[in-house]
């Protein structure tokens, strides 16, 4: 204990607490009422409304957007007013006057700043442990929830606290400090998102969302929102890395603390050395900016030279007013010409495809396996929930693959990165464990000369593609078949022997349906729930025919699906925009002439297995009236309909 | 005792202070001169371990000033606008001050109250410059400091409290042999307080002298004669020399006697020793190494 009273010093921790205290304070009171009083609300709720049911165990989501912003403002706050001192010529000269090191002085903010932050989270996360063994509340709350969030509070707060404070070192002007948390946090992805965006124009092929999403967007909590909001199982190794890091920065701010020079007061960047570095860092990142720009407006290639070198005269000049404070810097163009030449440099390096990049396929011998995405959202999706299932692993399918890849490398253009064509992304993993990813975007042609290769029908590719052959089948409680009109047809299942066989049967069907848009649909669609999982999704039509046959055997049909015994009538008409998809003003605008009614079973079969022929332009509607039922399903209708004799 | 050897300070690529060496004798109150510009402020702040020189060592008694927290107990700095911790009264001050320096006198304290006769419970914020400065001084002292380093502190004070202080400062030195360091741009406002003084210039040394030699060193002699000798005064130190018809002056460095008895060898009319102000002495002086006083004497 004798080191500690001799090292803290109260009278200075008296005055921290006036200056950021207050900011602490406030937190903990946001925190208490958006947390604490909202879920003894929920609680009351459900306990007087049990029918009021919703589970949702993430209590960051439960205490709604201001204190998730504050995640980010208040420890930013914190570091600027205990730094500010650093930042003011006499308040700087009087505390580095006082007898106290620098390590005594920086220990005494940063151990003040991190309980400021920490404790009004340690006090809520107190209340909630006493809410969650006070309450009576159906188990919606445990402590692994509360640890949770605390976990994911304290070291996103500590994060932002760590790189504010970092900042505070490297400038001297609060203002700077401010904005630069936030570009330092941004950072990661920004400069990576920049960087990768401009390489496209040299380098097609590039995968960008793979680098940012899956590699750079992790590393740093306000680009990793998505995790720390709304993960329902907290990644400990994140947090802890978060941990670590935050400690890390805050040693090394220390360092930093040491050698900073008091006198760099007021001045916009504090360390001399520095100045080049922020100078060309600034230079180079609005020079990206100009790319991005000439890109998103798709302008020509000589544009976009034209955007590269006007954007890196006015980053120059911004940095150099930065570091001068002076509007009077348009002498200075040495350092210019330096990085114009480097840049140049640069540019032709990446221009030459000097590493082979674009060109490169991976030996077949040391792949693994490969997977083609056409769907990237989706397949991240579904290998972040369940894990991944296994890709393109034999010889000749591989060879098939590099032989698509090695086209695209030959017919995608370097400008079509820019258009919001369809992607292909294609990932092989090699025998060493590491990943090769490429993206493509695809024009017209080139995403034809993609479907010649057949690789959707593959059952290969439906594995990995359809959620439904990630899921346990073991796991599935329940099956429901509906339909989409009214829930004209509902069935569920919930014998386990039956959910087995059928989901079987389905995924038999999957493998075997040709291609999505040769799919004629029904009006009937299935879910299979599983506890704790989402829902798999199948919208049922006619090729699956062996679930078909199986619902028959066991003599389902009738109840699950809308067969023909149960339609009246069908009518159709011409197609008329103007009347949207009233079924009323459909029925009185056309004439009896214009109008053909069918009543038959034939005819209404027949026209019951091309209600999917609608993805051209609309030249027909066709509305069906089921038994007992007034209103009927509409569906706009292509001329490639073939009407019944 | 302060040693300052070797002393560089840049500002970037500017060369603010270049000392070659200094020695301040402990009880010694020490007037640093020098234009505005001239390297005044950061040398004290050298000397006050705020900022760190770029090379050269500063010790008290030994040991290097910088992060150095035993010695920085017994130094306080006063800068030239006073800082003082927002919203803060005297008493809290007090309280901070306490803290930072084991030395703290109470007695000090109170004997400071009567003195300034300021409201201690009022922030000090509120009280004027003047006032503002009298409590900076109130806390230094009542730290009881072995080395008190203030930098351009009597402006706006005035001269009833200057006063006030002068005496505060001097009995220190008196009594408890404290070292004092005084920087002003002004000779006259510190030549009745200071037994040493320093000028700097560009941030370079251009005199350090204690004052009772130079005054016993320098001398004015008005001298007239028939025929002046030719050689007259070649073998002593001028520093200045005019003259008026017969009526020769000349401002010479050297021992008192030797003069008197090197005069009656010429057999002049007439000739006179007179007293040499502080101010006086400098500008012969500088003028002796080739600067100009005009602006060390406002």
């Amino acid at each position: 204990m004798r080191w500690i009273t001799s090292w803290c010093k109260k009278e200075l921790t008296k005055q921290n607490f006036r200056l950021a205290g207050w900011l602490s304070v406030g937190y903990f009171i946001v925190l208490f009422l958006s947390i604490v009083i909202g879920q003894i609300d929920r609680f009351s709720h459900i306990n007087k409304n049990p029918s009021n049911y919703y589970y949702y165990d993430n209590l960051m989501i439960h205490g709604g957007f201001i204190p998730a912003v504050l995640l980010f403002i208040m420890p930013t706050l914190t570091a600027l007013v205990l730094f500010r001192y650093l930042h003011k010529q006499d308040a700087s000269d009087f505390i580095h006057s006082l007898p106290s090191t620098r390590k005594t002085i920086y220990l005494h903010h940063t151990v003040f700043g991190i309980f400021s932050i920490l404790i009004p989270q340690i006090l809520t996360y107190i209340s909630l442990f006493i809410v969650d063994q006070a309450m009576d509340h159906q188990n919606l709350l445990d402590l692994a929830d509360i640890n949770r969030w605390f976990h994911l509070s304290a070291s996103t707060g500590l994060i932002v606290f760590a790189v504010s404070v970092f900042v505070a070192m490297l400038t001297g002007v609060t203002l700077v400090q401010l904005i630069f948390t936030y570009i330092f946090l941004f950072l990661p992805v920004g400069l990576t998102f920049l960087v990768v965006f401009n390489m496209h124009y040299a380098l097609p092929g590039l995968s960008m969302n793979y680098l940012v999403e899956d590699v750079i967007i992790h590393f740093s909590p306000l680009t990793d929102l998505e995790h720390v909001f709304m993960e329902t199982d907290m990644n400990w190794t994140k947090v802890m890395i978060y941990y670590g890091l935050a400690l890390t920065i805050l040693v090394f701010s220390y360092f930093l603390y040491k050698r900073r020079p008091v006198e760099s007061a007021n001045q916009a960047i504090a360390f001399h050395s520095l100045k080049p570095i922020f100078i060309y860092s600034f230079t180079s990142s609005f020079t990206l900016i100009g790319g991005m720009y000439s890109g998103i407006f798709q302008y020509e290639l000589p544009i976009l030279f034209l955007m590269y070198i006007i954007f890196s005269v006015i980053g120059y000049y911004i940095s150099q007013m930065i570091v001068e404070k002076t509007w009077r810097v348009f002498g200075k163009v040495k350092q210019l010409g330096y990085f114009f030449v480097v840049a140049a440099l640069v540019m032709i390096g990446f221009s030459l495809d000097v590493t082979g990049f674009v060109h490169r396929v991976p030996d077949p011998d040391k792949v693994k396996e490969v997977y083609v995405i056409d769907d990237d959202y989706n397949f991240t999706e579904r290998v972040n929930y369940y894990g991944r299932q296994p890709g393109f692993n034999d010889p000749e399918d591989i060879k098939n693959i590099q032989a698509l890849h090695e086209d695209l490398i030959d017919s995608v253009e370097r400008h079509d990165f820019l258009n919001y064509y369809r992607s292909i992304k294609i990932v092989y993993i090699l025998e060493n464990g590491s990943e090769m990813v490429r993206e493509y975007s695809l024009d017209d042609e080139e995403f034809e000369l993609y479907e010649n290769y057949h690789i959707t029908n593959h059952p290969m590719y439906r594995r990995y593609s359809e959620p439904l052959f990630y899921i346990n089948p073991a796991k599935a409680n329940k099956i429901e078949v509906k339909s989409e009109h009214y829930n004209y047809k509902e069935l569920k299942i919930t014998n386990r022997d039956q959910i087995i066989e059928l989901i079987e049967r389905l995924r038999q069907d999957t493998l075997a349906l040709p291609q999505e848009d040769h799919l004629n649909y029904m009006m009937n669609y299935l879910t299979i729930h599983t506890p704790g999982e989402q829902e798999v999704y199948i919208n049922l039509a006619y090729e699956y025919e062996s679930t078909l046959q199986w619902l028959d055997e066991q003599g389902l049909t009738k109840e699950a699906l809308i067969l023909t015994e149960d339609v009246e009538r069908i009518v159709i008409t011409p197609y008329k925009e103007d009347l949207y998809h009233e079924a009323a003003s459909y029925e009185t605008a056309f004439t009896d002439d214009e109008r053909t009614i069918y009543t038959s079973p034939e005819a209404i079969d027949q026209l019951l297995r091309q209600m999917t022929a609608g993805t051209g332009e609309p030249t027909y509607m066709m509305m069906v009236y089921l038994k007992q039922l007034s209103e009927p399903l509409m569906r706009s209708l292509d001329e490639t309909i073939v009407f019944p004799e | 005792m302060i040693n300052v050897r070797q002393v560089q300070k840049k500002f970037e690529k500017e060369l603010v202070v270049n000392i070659d060496e200094v020695t301040i004798e402990q009880g010694t109150i020490y007037g640093l001169l020098g234009s505005n510009g001239a390297g005044k402020t950061t040398f004290l702040k050298m000397l006050s371990g705020i900022i760190k020189p770029t090379s050269g060592t500063i010790v008290f008694e030994d040991e290097p000033i910088y992060e150095n927290k035993r010695l920085k107990e017994r130094v306080i700095f006063i800068p030239d606008q006073p800082f003082f911790f927002q919203h803060y009264s005297i008493k809290q001050l007090a309280d901070f001050y306490r803290e930072q320096y084991p030395s703290f006198n109470e007695a000090r304290f109170n004997e400071c109250e009567r003195i300034f006769k300021l409201d201690t419970k009022k922030k000090v914020h509120t009280f004027s410059k003047g006032m503002q400065r009298q409590v900076s001084f109130w806390l230094a002292l009542s730290a009881m400091p072995d080395y008190l380093i203030l930098d351009e502190p009597f402006d706006g004070l005035d001269a009833v409290v200057r006063k006030k202080i002068k005496n505060l400062i001097v009995r220190d030195v008196a009594e408890r042999n404290m070292t004092v360091l005084i920087s002003s741009h002004n000779l006259r406002e510190v030549e009745d307080l200071c037994n040493y003084i320093g000028i700097i210039h560009r941030g370079k040394y251009v005199i350090h002298r204690d004052i009772d030699d130079l005054k016993t060193d320098v001398h004015k002699v008005q001298i007239a004669y028939k025929t002046a000798p030719d050689d007259l005064f070649d073998a002593f130190n001028v520093l200045h020399h005019e003259s008026r018809g017969s009526v020769h002056m000349f401002i010479i460095k050297g021992d008192l006697d030797i003069i008197e008895g090197y005069i009656h060898t010429t057999s002049p009319i007439l000739y006179d020793i007179l007293p040499l102000t502080l101010e006086e002495i400098f500008v012969y002086e500088m003028e002796g190494i080739g600067y100009a006083m005009d602006h060390v004497l406002v």
